[in-house]
């Protein structure tokens, strides 16, 4: 069951030459960023520290206004039509904040409200997460002595509370243990398969040559390439690290790429 | 070496307290706290020098001067409880801290040290004026001046002393009602109350006044103030080393106490402190359990109850929030009772409704100040909100109401509280009400805006600066003023129901400025607490 959904919008996610300049010079030169993410596309978004990832998914998330250009998710102008882009989205930021007051279940809800989920697909929806990550013994106690990990689930049940049609995720696997990894990545995975898009900055190579169709990669604020991992799998005879720091190389020494 | 490197530290942590998100120091807070504490200090010295008089006037001014050191003794107590519960127990702090390899003993001495130096200049700016005023009034020799800097530090040291063994003491207790909400509002509710009570009482029966602007002191006070000098031991000791009494002994005696007192700190450090920290920081600690199920609701209610969660999750917002709330309606009607008498004394009958106004408002203002950390408090948690489907209006809106809920009850009970045990009539009293209601509402929006204007967004929504808060208070209480003054001149020129009327209606028009204000480019407001 999803929520919000324009059935008809193919590119769930359109980023048109977004620009976003910072007051000591244009840091961040997005005139050059413009990509599209489809229906049950899983894209990596990578980037040396600083090179402008989180800036970007903020501002996907109307967490930080950017100056020009337009991004569009499902149809809906995130600057003009806010209120219609977020509900089509849900995101989970790389700093593990959360009502730390509230109990997992509270916070939950009260993100389950926010999206006007009903109390069907929410307690399904719950349940499924609560299997999946292992949560019923803490969902009931406050989110302030939880851990690092069961922070980073709880964040992820209440973005995805809604089943959006875009999941956006800054840094998703940073202090997660091996099996924590494993359980967000299969919920990223049957997201894809259920026919929403994930979009996530990170770090680690080796998963997003795993589980990604595509992968976006930035250098200082400009998009250097766009990779179709799937074919870069069947061909290419080194990992996409290589290429990873190849390209970082080159872009680094001004060299075509 | 790590003493020096920790003590810069919690010094350059507390210091940068005052700093707003950008770096740039708080000029216009650091100015407006400067005349607020001037304002005091002027008021104390004030009220110091006719007790002076008074006190001349029996021939008990030695008993002044120990009754003087007690309380100033005391409030260093107060203030070095305050300030070591904050800083030696700071949980995200010391979480930081911890990590270094530093023994907790050298962690808590160069804690104990920077402590030391704001309560020594808390003391100094208590006692020094103080002290000189009555030195020079009752014309003592250089020598009481020469010493007053020595026992201005043995009055901080044992102050600071025992206020740091204390600080244990209330963590545990701290700790023991972390998550008992509802015992701890209601210890609130009966401290606040017995307070407010004894100090209505002390006014009341002690301090007559005669003039307007002079006092003269009951000879109840003086008497009682006599009998409780001769166990004043401390304070006499430090008396008699002022006046050249015995001044070695008493050295002496100072110093064996002092010792003892920094003995037993250390040894309660020694075995507690270490433990206590790692409970603060989250070790062992008992959180919350909440067995409800899941339920659907609006969000803006859903909203709503989040706030009210918070609040009762949290003891410093819970004292805010719900104390004065409760205890409004007793404070108005102490308040109220007292002035009756001596505005009937000063200026006649007709000035007990420009009080009124006066009494409710500014109760309304200090209940509804809560509001000026309504976004401060979400700390990152902000940008959360912001996620979601929900405009910047609904989600400010959720904040009135949120305010709003607690005034209303809170002036209605207070307008009970004033009809019922006849201070006012029916009608002024509603009148009056639904004045509070509408300033109070103004109040609140200008809280809020401020806040929305000025965030202070901390990782985990704690305030370290409340300049937002006690900017609106300041205005608030101006406005209070203002509206008393305006029913003040009203009653006499035109009668009082005219006068409440021609308030209600400003009030109503406050109202709707501070909404106006509060709601307009809401969006780019928000805007630019994103992009700070």
């Amino acid at each position: 069951m999803l929520f919000f959904i324009d059935m008809e919008t193919k590119e769930v996610l359109k980023v048109n030459r977004a620009c976003k300049t910072y007051n000591k010079g244009k840091v961040w030169h997005n005139h050059e960023i413009s990509f599209s993410i489809n229906d049950g596309e899983v894209v990596g978004f990578l980037g040396m520290n600083g090179a402008g990832k989180t800036t970007m998914l903020k501002s996907i998330c109307g967490l930080h206004t950017f100056d020009e250009g337009s991004i569009e998710i499902c149809g809906h102008d995130v600057r003009q039509d806010p209120l219609n882009a977020k509900r089509n989205f849900g995101f989970v930021p790389d700093n593990h904040v959360t009502f730390e007051k509230l109990t997992g279940r509270e916070y939950v809800n009260f993100s389950a409200d926010a999206y006007g989920v009903n109390m069907e697909d929410r307690t399904r929806l719950i349940e499924k997460y609560l299997n999946l990550f292992n949560l019923e013994a803490a969902f009931d106690r406050q989110i302030k002595g939880y851990s690092h990990g069961m922070k980073q689930k709880v964040a992820l049940m209440a973005s995805f509370i809604h089943n959006p049609k875009l999941w956006v995720l800054d840094e998703p696997l940073v202090g997660l243990d091996v099996d924590s990894q494993q359980e967000v990545l299969s919920l990223l995975q049957n997201a894809s398969t259920e026919g929403n898009s994930v979009f996530f900055s990170s770090h680690n190579l080796d998963i997003v040559q795993r589980i990604c169709h595509r992968a976006i990669i930035i250098h200082n604020g400009r998009m250097i390439k766009e990779i179709d991992v799937i074919e870069f799998n069947k061909k290419a005879k080194h990992t996409l690290e290589d290429e990873f720091r190849s390209l970082v190389a080159k872009a680094k020494n001004g060299e075509e790429i | 070496m790590a003493s020096d490197f920790l003590t810069y530290v919690n010094l350059h942590n507390n210091l940068n307290s005052s700093r707003n998100k950008d770096g740039k120091r708080s000029y216009f807070s650091a100015l407006f706290g400067l005349a607020i504490n001037g304002m005091m200090l002027s008021l104390i010295i004030l009220f110091f020098h006719s007790l002076v008089v008074n006190f001349e006037q029996t021939g008990n001014e030695w008993e002044l001067l120990v009754f003087t050191l007690f309380l100033v003794f005391l409030l260093q107590i107060v203030w070095s409880v305050v300030l070591c519960v904050k800083i030696f127990f700071s949980p995200t702090i010391n979480a930081h801290l911890m990590k270094y390899p530093i023994h907790p003993r050298t962690l808590f001495l160069s804690k104990l040290f920077y402590i030391f130096i704001r309560q020594l200049v808390f003391g100094l700016a208590l006692l020094l004026p103080l002290l000189n005023i009555y030195g020079f009034m009752l014309g003592y020799s250089t020598m009481f001046f020469v010493l007053v800097p020595l026992v201005a530090i043995f009055s901080t040291l044992l102050a600071f002393s025992l206020g740091a063994i204390l600080s244990f003491l209330c963590v545990y207790i701290k700790m023991f009602l972390s998550n008992k909400f509802w015992l701890v509002l209601t210890l609130f509710v009966v401290i606040m109350s017995l307070g407010f009570w004894g100090y209505m009482r002390l006014i009341d029966g002690v301090i007559d006044v005669t003039t307007g602007i002079s006092f003269n002191v009951n000879h109840q006070l003086i008497n009682a103030i006599v009998a409780l000098s001769g166990v004043m031991s401390t304070s006499v000791w430090m008396a008699d080393i002022l006046v050249w009494h015995n001044v070695l002994l008493n050295i002496l005696w100072l110093v064996i106490v002092i010792g003892v007192s920094f003995g037993i700190l250390m040894l309660v450090q020694h075995y507690f402190y270490q433990k206590m920290m790692e409970i603060g920081i989250g070790k062992d600690r008992e959180y919350i359990q909440n067995n409800a199920k899941d339920k659907v609701r609006p969000f803006f209610w859903s909203l709503v109850v989040r706030e009210f969660k918070m609040i009762f999750r949290n003891i410093g917002y819970l004292f805010q929030y719900f104390t004065f709330i409760i205890i409004t309606p007793m404070m108005v009607y102490l308040t109220m009772s007292s002035s009756a008498q001596i505005s009937f004394d000063l200026i006649g009958d007709l000035a007990a409704v420009a009080i009124g106004v006066f009494v409710i408002c500014i109760f309304g203002v200090v209940s509804t100040s809560f509001a000026a950390t309504s976004i401060s408090r979400e700390g990152n948690a902000f940008f959360l909100l912001r996620l979601y489907p929900v405009s910047p209006r609904k989600y400010i809106l959720s904040k009135v109401m949120f305010a709003f809920i607690a005034l209303v009850p809170s002036v209605l009970a207070a307008v009970g509280v004033l009809i019922v045990f006849n201070l006012l009539g029916a009608g002024h009293a509603l009148l009056l009400g639904l004045i509070a209601i509408a300033f109070g509402f103004a109040q609140i929006c200008l809280a809020i805006n401020a806040d929305v204007r000025n965030p202070e967004l901390h990782e985990d929504g704690s305030i370290s600066n409340d300049g937002n808060m006690s900017v609106t208070v300041f205005i608030g209480l101006l406005g209070a003023l203002f509206l008393g003054f305006i029913a003040a001149i009203l009653s006499f020129a035109v009668g009082e129901v005219t006068a409440l009327m021609v308030t209600l209606v400003i009030s109503v028009c406050f109202a709707g400025v501070g909404f106006l204000a509060l709601f307009s480019r809401l969006g780019q407001k928000f805007d630019r607490i994103l992009d700070r």
